[in-house]
């Protein structure tokens, strides 16, 4: 296994553990969750870019950037203890996943010829999206600084990362909506969010369900793009 | 209009009326979700079913080919329903259309707040009976002004009068820059089917010729290829072409994969590449024998290029006048030789009997001695490309800018909206506020005297 593959696993499980050991933990104060919430944000943060090239396309590193969205929504929401801890749970439950798909080693980063800046750009806007749409629907929501913050910058984080994928499919293949299955992935995930972010969005089991869906279709892209069209996933999936 | 004045009474007409309830029902939020809803169902689809053009350069003759051998029966199948070309459908084109009327509504209400009206779901009502000698920080107006937030008057009717409660200029244009963008793109859609023009795909392999645009007489020839990055399949090219139009020859340019060339109209993008084999033979004496690429270019000579795209990584070469056949098998890689990056296996037989007069790997260049004649290989590249028009780029492009700024003005600062139904008496004027439930609707209540 690469080094890169090693820190993926020792950073996300260690996060993973450090969330859910902040959501049990009774006693810190705010000050103090929210600085072990930043310092476990900044590991998954760092796992996900450890993840080597095409950081976000294949699962672990998805995880990895999910946990790391979802937590850092737990920062701004320290001060309401029921909302932090959903999120920490959350959060540490993901990032422990992204360390279980990690030690499977079944999932090879994606090997792209072209477009690699626009690409990961593209997926960690996305993923930063999603894990944004599950942290409002968990209840950050409640908390400051701004009720609707999280949804609203999952929308905006969703319309940069298909902004991103057109840029570099334009520049790679001459086409900024190429209808090519991550073009598919990606327009569905914004798809998604913005009915449930849009003015003032809608209620949490619609958010909730919107931002299943997301983790859904981005844990799914590689491995559908790589199985519906295996010739085109090496010069631009 | 001054307090005692009867109301002008604006009744609309039928039509108007009717004009009114369409205009409502557009900018209504249940039909943009609806729009959004049935465009993520046919996404899904898009993304989980195979699509005719899966990516730039396919040949689609043999990939409905590989696809009906793959999926068999329902591949017919999924045919028959039109789920193969989802964003080339009717339905699909329907929904953009429909997105794209809706998003100008949208706009148009937004930034015109006259076009306004109130959905029919969703906003609170709040009761405020504003005294008739009510100043300052107690009169309506007041306390509008004071959240940055103005009345427009919308019209009267049965002694009441209407307005539209409209934030700042600033944040109204910035949050429609969201509706605007859509628009844009879609415009940008329609121009690119309309004035568009997407040339054929070309691959060529080193001092090759192909025709970008054979209308207009526009080719090219690969004059050289600049390696890049680590061994291995997707290694980075950079390829030079010089062009030339109607028999003039124009600048040439330099294109890479994400990094199209622009010369004239026309803008050149490397779509792919591929391993290729130059190939040369010559007879004892050292003459140089004629080739013949079997299955590939009809070109004859005594060099010969032949390239391994994906679906056909076999070739065979014959050796004009020898009876002797070159056949050619390229791998990526072969881990059981050891060898991690490209290598052909080369087999010179002969003709009649099959005989196998020398065999090897080469892996960048190498030599097969036949005995009576030398084959010399080398590995090179070859390179698909095409020229486009494109005169709808710089609309897309304005389109996903004001896509981007408008939704991050919307997150920054959500445009407020509201409406206001005024009864003017003699000694209060009665006002119905129609808002959200919190925020600014409630603080201006609060101001200026909500009943309760």
């Amino acid at each position: 296994m690469e080094g890169s593959g090693v820190l993926t696993i020792a950073l996300s499980l260690a996060a993973g553990l450090a969330w859910l050991a902040l959501a049990l933990a009774a006693g810190p104060r705010a000050a103090g969750r929210v600085a072990i919430a930043a310092a476990a944000t900044a590991a998954l943060g760092a796992a996900a870019a450890a993840a080597g090239r095409a950081p976000l396309a294949a699962p672990p590193p998805t995880l990895a950037g999910l946990a790391f969205a979802v937590g850092a929504w737990s920062v701004p929401a320290a001060g309401h203890v029921r909302t932090f801890r959903r999120l920490a749970v959350a959060a540490g439950i993901l990032a422990l996943g992204a360390g279980a798909f990690a030690l499977s080693g079944a999932w090879a980063p994606v090997e792209t010829a072209a477009g690699f800046g626009w690409l990961a750009l593209s997926d960690a806007a996305l993923t930063l999206a999603a894990g944004s749409v599950l942290a409002s629907a968990l209840g950050v929501e409640d908390g400051p600084p701004d009720p609707g913050l999280a949804a609203r910058t999952a929308l905006v984080l969703g319309v940069l990362g298909l902004v991103a994928y057109g840029v570099g499919a334009q520049r790679a293949l001459g086409a900024y909506a190429p209808g090519t299955p991550s073009m598919s992935h990606r327009l569905a995930v914004l798809l998604a969010i913005g009915p449930v972010a849009h003015e003032g969005g809608a209620g949490r089991a619609a958010r909730l369900a919107a931002g299943l869906l997301c983790v859904a279709l981005l844990l799914a892209q590689a491995p559908l793009a790589a199985w519906l069209h295996p010739e085109g996933v090496a010069i631009y999936p | 209009m001054q307090s005692g004045d009867p109301p002008r009474d604006d009744r609309p007409d039928p039509i108007g009326r009717f004009g009114a309830a369409g205009w409502r029902w557009l900018a209504s939020p249940v039909v943009l979700q609806a729009i959004l809803a049935l465009l993520l169902v046919a996404t899904l689809l898009a993304g989980v079913l195979p699509q005719t053009t899966p990516q730039a350069g396919a040949d689609e003759a043999r990939w409905r080919l590989e696809a009906r051998a793959r999926w068999g029966r329902a591949f017919d199948v999924a045919e028959a329903l039109g789920v193969h070309d989802v964003y080339d459908s009717l339905p699909y084109r329907l929904l953009l259309a429909a997105l794209g009327i809706t998003a100008a509504v949208r706009l148009v209400g937004l930034w015109a707040p006259r076009w306004s009206l109130p959905p029919r779901h969703g906003l609170s009502t709040r009761r405020i009976n504003e005294p008739a000698q009510a100043e300052g920080d107690a009169s309506l107006a007041r306390a509008l002004d004071a959240e940055g937030l103005r009345l427009v008057p919308l019209g009267a009717q049965d002694g009441l009068r209407y307005s539209a409660i409209a934030d700042r200029p600033a944040r109204r244009a910035l949050a429609g820059l969201v509706y605007l963008g859509v628009v844009l793109l879609l415009t940008a859609g329609l121009m690119e089917r309309r004035l568009g023009w997407e040339g054929p795909v070309v691959e060529v392999a080193l001092g090759e010729e192909g025709a970008l645009d054979p209308a207009a007489g526009l080719a090219a020839r690969l004059d050289q290829i600049e390696v890049r990055g680590t061994p291995g399949p997707n290694r980075r090219l950079l390829a030079d072409f010089s062009l030339w139009e109607d028999g003039s020859e124009r600048d040439g340019v330099r294109v890479g994969p994400g990094r199209p060339a622009a010369t004239g109209p026309y803008l050149v993008y490397l779509l792919g590449q591929g391993p290729a084999a130059r190939v040369e033979a010559e007879g004892a004496g050292g003459e140089r024998l004629p080739l013949t690429w079997i299955g590939g270019a009809v070109t004859a000579g005594d060099t010969v290029r032949v390239r391994f795209p994906a679906a056909e990584q076999e070739q065979v070469v014959a050796l004009s006048g020898t009876d002797r056949l070159l056949e050619m098998v390229h791998y990526p890689s072969l881990a059981a030789e050891g060898i991690d990056g490209p290598v052909i296996h080369a087999l010179l037989r002969e003709g009649a009997d099959g005989e196998v007069l020398a065999e090897g790997l080469v892996t960048e260049a190498g030599v097969l001695d036949g005995g009576d004649l030398r084959v010399r290989l080398t590995i090179e590249y070859y390179v698909r490309v095409r020229a486009e028009r494109e005169p709808h780029l710089p609309v897309a492009a304005l389109g996903a800018l004001a896509l981007l700024a408008g939704v991050l003005g919307q997150a920054l600062w959500p445009p407020r909206r509201g409406w206001l139904v005024t009864e003017e008496r003699a000694d209060a004027a009665h006002h119905l506020l129609l808002g959200p439930g919190d925020g600014w609707a409630e603080r201006v209540a609060r101001a200026t005297g909500e009943r309760e």
